[in-house]
Parts: structure tokens; sequence; C-alpha cells
């Protein structure tokens, strides 16, 4: 039972979280509990990614050939697996981007004209 | 990165160390931003969840979760069946029984019935004579024809443009002495006995097969009678008798009388023509003299077209792209206007209606000809269907096995699914468990198969009544192993879906809650149902299985308490066949008479007669007829079977004769011909009258033949214990209706067989040096002989039955110590109380007498159905055979008692002590 919870959640977040890994990495090369970091701090703390989504996604992502990975030493001394940008993946993020505009925007219009209704 | 899945180790370890750093990092930050460092790494790893869970669903991500899957499952299941031995053991067994019968006798089914010649393009060839026709026959047919005439398949060949290639082969498989030896050396040569095919030299091109070595004779020995004396040899020959040694192509062996250089060897796999026979030798038609000495059975009969010698099969190539149908008229178009040509000129305006119906049934050829379809088709399938029941029986036993074992597990089960696994994901895996039982059970099957096989071939081969006759190459194919494989799928989803759907219902708290699960607990008292619906089944199927089982015992016991109308035993039969010997006409008849008395000065015998068709000998003959004072109704066939019998013929058998008297040494002379007719033939034709005196005319066109009844015999069995007697004319033999090729000396003993028997072949050589080595019979071993098929299937359908009934009752006794042993509390609480031992004892044995009854109910009729459905092989008994099903139901209900008595036994003996102190 637990485990299809689990599960829902990741589908829920899929496709922003495959965008907003993609958009992170694009400054640099990252681990997966820097790239945590980087969304909640972006994000004014509002969003947490949840590790038990997060690295499927980024595994998922490897697979997809969009990132890549390599064992790097960290800032603090420490091994940990860095993923960075490949270019099918930049070309990808710069689609996922467009998408993402149109349907904020059209969700925007939505809502936008409903509030000018109730205004008016 | 490579995504393969054999490097899974690896990347897990990866993935492992990457979610170390993950923690380590954010306890770090934890700390940074004050907090312990304790309470850090806590938070951190709170943070991250289920560990495991994680890794398993990041490792979804890298795909191939099936493969890995079911390597686990496969590791994990068999580490299981390590671990229960004996569950294991008792399950390959049951399963290496179900499969293993299965596929023996699928393998000689396959062999039998539904393999396709081994030659190229089995799909283009048909037959043009009836595949299941053996043997010979002399005179005319109506209707289909089962065999040709040389001469016939001469004309079919050259007047045709249907088919790519034509073959004749003889339709029977003579044993011949051949002699290995240089021929040149005389007889110093190894001598034995082979079995030699006469075939044209279209046969081997037909069939499209290749020499192994050397080469295959062409056309070219068609052409002159006698000039080719050249063989091509098996390679078992081959292996057997020159180690495979090239050399021996050009070596000259001799057979029979003559000598033949070897030219060639078949291929391995190639038996020729017929399935069930292996030939040593082939060699080509035009040299029969040697088969058949003093025979011609390559011209156009002299005696015309309505007695010929019809003894060859014929098999054709289609021509590509014509269709069988197209082929069937055509060549019956070129049939009908050589059977026109040839009654044109020699018959009467009234006789060509009869012999103008004549047909080729032009049939798909892929399986070659064989009597085994006729012979074999029906048991075979029949037994099949039998063994496939015992499977389900198997089946079923391990199904009880495993749903036992689930409800052991079921603490393991509602652990893991507590903790997260998938239902799916745990069936699987019983799933897993399941087919590595059922393959291990397959693989035992088909070890254990192979050797039935063998044994199964022995039966068969004996069944047949010709020596050696029955030769099948059952070389596992991929048929058959499909099959096997298919059988394992089956049985797997049969014993192991069912019971795994069982034992993971999500019905978790109970399970976990109980401190004692399995044997004991709660949760098994929900199984039983299924298991004993199990049971009843296997009790069930176990009934129509005993009552097969039953049904044939009972018919053969009738079969062999037939009266055949004569004394079997003392009695031993042999054939001489004056022909071979050189001997033509009144020479022929002299000859038989000389030996008849030579015969009868041995000392030691009751006595002695001879006669030509002899008895379950394979040989009839029948013509039709007229009798006077008989006027036939409109429409009524009038035929009579015909035989030949010498003086004494009667008495020597012990055929009672019921009106005026035998044939004697008094018929020998030509003149007015005294015939003894049967009792049927005396009630159909004459009715009202007495026979004696009355005159019976042989019809048949070109040879007809009068005789005067002398006397009236009462019936006897000729050929089978299962023939309706048809009216019957006996003829002297020494006054014979027409030349008697062969005749069958029929030797009444007091004495010892074994000294009788080197008397007669002393006896045969004094009489003629010319005559072939003689074959002697029992009457006794002939008889049995023609009840091989029925003793095959009675003994085999009682070795499942048997069989069947073990498992049963195994499933029975397996269920009902189930159900004591999750009741030890229950009955320890009732015996505390004072209940009397008996009690309990009858208690726990009327359930399983309650299970039997339930399953015999529901196998009576399933009994009553498959009695209806294999009728046609049983002898002498009803629509149903009470004695039959009472017999299985008794045996059944007894072999339950003593597995039911076992447990119920134990139950009684439950300490109450020690049953309440059990939890």
């Amino acid at each position: 039972m637990a485990k299809q919870q689990y599960r829902n959640r990741v589908e829920l977040l899929q496709g922003t979280l495959d965008l907003m890994i993609l958009q992170t990495l694009q400054w640099g090369a990252q681990h997966g509990y820097g790239i945590s970091v980087a969304i909640r701090n972006r994000s004014g703390e509002m969003l947490q990614v949840d590790t038990g989504s997060l690295y499927p996604a980024l595994h998922r992502l490897e697979k997809q050939k969009w990132v890549a990975a390599e064992w790097k030493i960290s800032e603090n001394k420490q091994r940990a697996k860095y993923y960075r940008l490949t270019a099918a993946g930049k070309r990808q993020l710069a689609q996922e981007r467009s998408r993402w505009q149109q349907l904020t925007e059209a969700i925007g219009g939505v809502l936008n004209s409903a509030k000018n209704e109730t205004e008016s | 990165m490579n995504f393969e899945w054999l490097d899974r180790e690896k990347r897990a370890q990866e993935l492992n160390e990457e979610l170390e750093s993950h923690v380590t990092m954010a306890a770090e930050d934890l700390v940074a931003r004050g907090a312990s460092k304790t309470a850090a790494a806590q938070a951190a790893r709170r943070e991250l969840g289920n560990f495991s869970l994680l890794k398993e669903v990041t490792q979804d991500a890298w795909g191939g979760r099936w493969w890995r899957d079911l390597l686990e499952d496969s590791r994990h299941g068999l580490r299981i069946l390590r671990k229960n031995p004996g569950f294991t053991a008792v399950a390959v067994l049951t399963l290496a029984l179900g499969i293993g019968a299965n596929t023996a006798i699928f393998s000689v089914l396959d062999s039998a019935l539904l393999k396709s010649l081994p030659v190229a393009h089995p799909e283009q060839l048909v037959v043009l004579t009836d595949p299941d026709a053996h043997g010979g026959q002399f005179g005319s047919q109506t209707g289909d024809r089962s065999l040709l005439a040389y001469s016939e398949f001469e004309y079919l060949r050259d007047h045709n443009d249907l088919f790519a290639g034509i073959l004749a082969a003889d339709s029977s498989l003579p044993d011949m002495e051949v002699n290995l030896g240089d021929s040149s050396a005389g007889s110093g040569g190894k001598k034995e006995t082979d079995r030699v095919k006469l075939v044209t030299g279209d046969y081997f091109a037909t069939l499209g097969i290749k020499p192994a070595a050397g080469r295959m004779f062409g056309t070219e020995v068609d052409r002159a009678r006698g000039g080719s004396p050249i063989a091509v040899v098996s390679y078992v020959f081959w292996r057997q008798r020159f180690g495979l040694n090239p050399s021996m192509l050009g070596r000259t062996i001799q057979i029979g009388r003559s000598s033949f250089e070897i030219v060639g060897v078949a291929p391995p796999e190639f038996f020729g023509e017929t399935v069930g026979e292996a030939p040593d030798i082939w060699i080509p038609m035009m040299m029969q003299d040697t088969i058949y000495p003093g025979r011609d059975l390559l011209s156009p009969s002299p005696q015309g077209i309505t007695n010929q010698h019809m003894w060859i099969q014929v098999m054709a190539r289609l021509k590509p792209d014509l269709p069988l149908a197209q082929a069937r008229t055509r060549i019956n178009v070129v049939f009908n206007r050589m059977l026109e040509s040839a009654a044109g000129s020699a018959m009467t305006a009234a006789e060509p209606r009869n012999y103008l119906d004549q047909r080729l049934n032009v049939q798909p050829g892929a399986h070659g000809a064989s009597t085994l379809h006729a012979d074999f088709g029906t048991p075979l399938l029949f037994l099949m269907v039998l063994v496939g029941l015992v499977l389900l029986i198997a089946c079923a036993n391990v199904a009880n096995l495993v749903l036992a074992r689930g409800a052991a597990r079921q603490k393991e089960f509602a652990m893991r699914i507590a903790i997260g696994a998938g239902r799916v994901r745990l069936i699987r895996q019983l799933l897993a468990e399941s087919l590595l039982l059922a393959f291990l059970g397959a693989f035992a099957g088909v070890v254990l198969a192979y050797w039935a096989d063998t044994l199964l071939l022995r039966v068969v081969s004996q069944a047949a009544t010709r020596p050696g006759a029955i030769q099948l190459h059952l070389i596992p194919d991929l048929r058959v192993l499909g099959f096997t494989l298919g059988v394992t799928v089956l049985t797997t989803i049969l014993f192991g879906f069912i019971p795994s759907l069982h034992a993971t219902r999500p019905n978790l708290s109970p399970v976990l809650k109980s401190a004692t699960v399995g044997v004991s607990g709660e949760p098994v008292r929900g199984r039983l149902p299924l298991g004993k619906m199990l049971v009843v089944m296997q009790v069930a199927i176990s009934l129509v299985l005993l009552v097969a089982a039953g049904l044939f015992v009972h018919s053969l016991s009738r079969l062999s308490q037939v009266n055949l109308g004569y004394n079997r035993e003392n009695l031993l039969l042999f054939r001489v066949n004056a022909t071979a010997g050189g001997y033509k006409g009144a020479a022929g008849t002299r000859m038989y008479r000389q030996l008849l008395e030579r015969i009868s000065a041995i000392p030691g015998l009751h006595g002695a007669t001879v006669s030509h068709n002899g008895l379950f000998s394979h040989s009839e003959s029948g013509d039709p007829i007229a009798v006077e004072g008989y006027t036939p109704k409109p429409n009524e066939e009038m035929d009579a079977a015909f035989d030949h019998v010498g003086p004494g013929y009667f008495s020597t058998m012990g055929i009672p004769i019921l009106m005026g008297r035998e044939i004697g040494l008094e018929d020998s002379s030509a003149g007015v011909r005294g015939g003894v007719i049967n009792e049927t033939f005396a009630r159909r034709f004459f009715p009202n009258v007495n026979p004696i005196g009355k005159r019976v005319r042989d019809t048949y066109p070109g040879n007809p033949a009068d005789m005067e009844v002398v006397g009236v015999a009462a019936d006897a069995k000729y050929n089978s214990l299962r023939e309706e007697t048809p009216p019957r004319v006996y003829a002297p033999l020494f006054n014979p209706m027409w030349e008697q090729a062969a005749a069958i000396y029929e030797v009444r003993t007091f004495a010892d067989p074994a000294s009788v028997s080197v008397a007669l072949r002393k006896a045969v050589e004094e009489t003629s040096a010319s005559l072939p080595a003689i074959e002697i019979h029992t009457m006794a071993g002939l008889v049995d002989g023609s009840l091989e098929t029925d003793r095959f299937v009675e003994k085999l359908s009682g070795a499942f039955g048997v069989l069947a009934m073990l498992l049963a009752s195994i499933g029975l006794y397996g269920i009902m110590s189930y159900t004591v042993a999750s009741r030890t509390r229950d009955i320890g609480i009732r015996l505390a109380l004072g209940a009397a031992k008996e009690n309990v004892l009858w208690q726990v044995l009327r359930e399983t007498l309650a299970l039997v009854l339930i399953g015999t109910a529901i196998g009576v009729p399933l009994a009553l159905g498959g009695t209806h459905v294999v009728k046609s092989m049983l002898f002498g008994l009803g629509f149903a055979d009470p004695l039959a099903i009472l017999f299985a139901a008794t045996v059944l209900a007894l072999v339950a008692a003593v597995a039911g008595f076992l447990p119920a036994w134990r139950a009684s003996q439950v300490d109450p002590m020690v049953a309440l102190r059990h939890e």
C-alpha cells in the first residue's frame, strides 16, 4: 500500500520535476543533494523535493541521455555523483521550457478572464 | 553508460554510495545550522525515507526490471526448494510421473500418427492406394482400390502428366535369409534374416532421398526383369553389419538365392514409405523372383483382369501447384480408361458394371502408409486422454502441496506485503517457484519418458503379429519437446497459479497477530475448501481412470472366453509355400498330400491336417456365390468366405460336424466336389431345408466352380475373436477350386511340442529339399497375438488407473493429515471432555469417506460418458459396465479408507495435555 502512494506522488510531479532538474543543471554540474537544495532555495523554500522522486528522476534522465553523470570530489572533500546537462538535455530543456511557458500562459489566460468576469 | 542487467550489482553499489553521500551532505548542512550531530544524522536519514524502497524505485528507472526479477525470483525459488527437500522431492516426482507419462505416450502417438515422412517436401506426396492396406490380394475389387497390381501401376506411370514422380513399393515387408559373406566363397558367410523391400526405380527420386553413401538406383532398374541385382541398404544396416565402412559399397551379398551388389546407403532418418516399418535392404521391383520365387507378380495375370494379384502401394509426388482434388479427378480419368480397355476385351456384357466401379482415392501422403493408423490410432488417442487425466491428478496433488506450504508461509507473505511488496510481485515469485518445480519435473519426466518409450515400443512391437514388424523411430523432435514444454507451462498454471492467488490474499492482521501460524493457525480453515475440492476432483478422475481400466480388463476377459469353435491347446501350425518350392498345379497338390502322409506318420501326434488359410494367420478368401434352391432378395450380397481343407480337418481341429460328414480322403479325386458349409451358411441359405446334397456354386467371373454340400460344421473364429462369423464354404484341398500357392498344416500333439517341431522340420525337408524352411506357431500363441493391442491398452490403462489412484490417495492422505494436524487442539479438548477415541477416529474417517463419496458421485456420470466414447474398443459390454464401476468404486473406497485411517488413528491418539499445551 505504502509503495502505491509513493508512486502516485512521483507521477504527479514528474514532468515539472524533470524540467526543474534540467534547469538547475544549466548553471553547472551538480550532485543530487545540491539539486534538491537549489530547487528549495530558488523556490523560496516553497518546493521541497522528495528524495524518493528526485533520484528515480535523475536516473531516468540519465537513461534518456539528457544528463550524464560522473563521480567527483565535492567542496566538502566528499565523493559525490555529479550530474551535468548533455547537448540532448539542453535541447530537451528548451522544448520543455517553451511548453511550460505555453501552459502557464494558457492557464493564466483562463484564470485572468475568470477574474475579469468576477470583477465586472 | 552500459545498461545491461549484468552490471547491476556494481550500479546498485554506486546508487548506495550516492544515497549515502546525500545523507551525509544533508546531515552536514543540518549541523551547520546548529543541530547536534546525532540528531542531524537521524533527521537526514528520516528525510530520505524508506531506503530500500527508494533504491528499488530508482532501480526501476534503469529498465530491464523484468529480467532482474525473473533472475531473482528463480534464485529465491531455488533457495526455497533446496530448503524444503521433502516437499521438492515429492512434487518433482509427482510431476515427473505426470509429465513423463504424457511425453512417452505423445512421442509414440507423434511418430505413429503425426510425423511426416522424413523426405523433401512431404506435403507434395499423395497415396493412390489405401495407406492402411498391406499384404496381397488376388481377384478383383470394387469401390476404392486398396492396393494395385504392377501392370496397373505401369499404365498409370506411363499415362499421366500430373506427377513429378510416381513410385510403387511392395505393400508387405518380407523377411529374407541374407548371406553377408562373399557369395563366391559358397555358404561360408554369415547368414541372417533381414527385411527386404521391393521398390520401383523412381522410388528414391520421387521421395527425394539423397544417399548417405554410394548412389541410389533410378529408373534404369525398371527396364529388364531380373536385370538389376543391386541393393540399397539402410543406415542402421550399414552401421551394424559394416561399421559404417565405405568399402562395403560394391560388395556382393546373397538374398535368398540371388546375389546382389550393394550400391548405396540410405540416410539415417529414412525408414521407407511406411511408418512402423524399417527395411534393411531395398531392391528393384524387377528382382521380385528373389523374394517371391516361382511367382510372377509383374505381368498381368494370365487368368484375366478379374484375377489379378494386387500387392503394391503406390505413391506419387504432385507437380507443384496442382491441387489434390484436381489430381484425383484427372488420375481417375486415366484409371477408368485403363479399366474400360481391359474390360472391353475380356468381359461379357453383363460383368463390367461392378468391375468399372473402381476408383483411386488419392489422399495426402505426407504421413506415408501404415497399418499403425488403423491398428493403434484410436487406442493411442484414448491412452493420451487417460494419461492427460493422470497429469491432472498429479497437478492437483502438487497444488495441494503448494497450498499447504502457502498456508505455512502465510506469515512470510503477510510480512512482505506489510513492508511494501506488491501482491503481483509475490504471485510472480510463487509462480517462479512453481515453474522451477515444473521444469525439474519435466526434466525428470523426459528421462522417465525415454525409458518408458523403450518399454512401450517393446509392447507395441510385440503387438505386431509379424515378429519385429513395427519399428518406430522415437527421436525426441521439436514437436515432442514443444509438447512437453507446453504441458509443463500448463501444469505450472494449474498447480501454481490458483494456490498463489490463495496464499497472497491481502488479509494480514489475523496472520500477523496469530502466534502460531501455519499448521494450527486460524487462516488454515479458509484454505481447506479449495484443498478438499481438489481432492474430490482427484477422486472423481481416478474413478474414471479405474473404470476405464476395469472396462478393458473385463473386455479382455470376455474376449479370452470367446468360444473359438475349436480347441486351441496343443495345436501347432506352420505354412508351406509350394510355389516358392517350385511346384505348380497338380504337382503342388501331390506334394501337400505326400507331406501330410509323412507328418501323420510321426509318432506322438493326436492328428494332423492341412488347410489353405489356416487360423489366425491373416489369410482369408471370399467369393460371390449362388445357392441351389435359394432366391436372393433384391440387392442381397451373395458372398461367402471360402477355405480349402484336407482330410480329417474338422476332427483334428475339434470343430463339431452338425450334419452329414466331414471332408475326407474320398474327396481327393476329381469329379463332383464335396463341400462342407458352416452353421451360419446353413441358417442363412437353407433355413428350412436339409442342405445335404444341395449344390453351391462359386460364381467368381473367370473361375466358376461347383460343389455339393456333404456336411454342416459348427461356426469357428478364423482371424479374430471379434469377428462375426460369415457364411463359409470348405472345399477339399486335394480337389481344389483353384491352385493353392501355399497351405498351412495343423498338427495336434500329445507330446512335447519341441521334439515334434524337429520331426516336422525333418518331414518337410524329406518331402522336398526345395521348400523354404518352415516357421512353427502354436494356436494359443496366434490367438494371444491377435489380442496384443487389447492387452497393450489394458496394461497401460491399468497402469494409469493404479497411478491415478495412488496419487489421489496420497492427496487424500495429505489433506486429512493436514486437517487433523490443524485440529489437534479441538480434538484434544474433546478428548479431555471425555469423547471416546473411536468417535474421534470415526469422525475423521467419515470426513474422508464423504470426500470419496462426493468424488464418486461426480465420477460415475463421467465414467458412463467415457464408456460410451470408447465403446468401439470394448468387447461384449453394454453401454455401462456396472461391474467395472462397482469395482472402481470399491477399490477407491478401500484405498481411501487406508489413506484416511492413518490420520484418523493419529487423531484418536492425541494426548489432551499435549494438545492443549500446544499453543
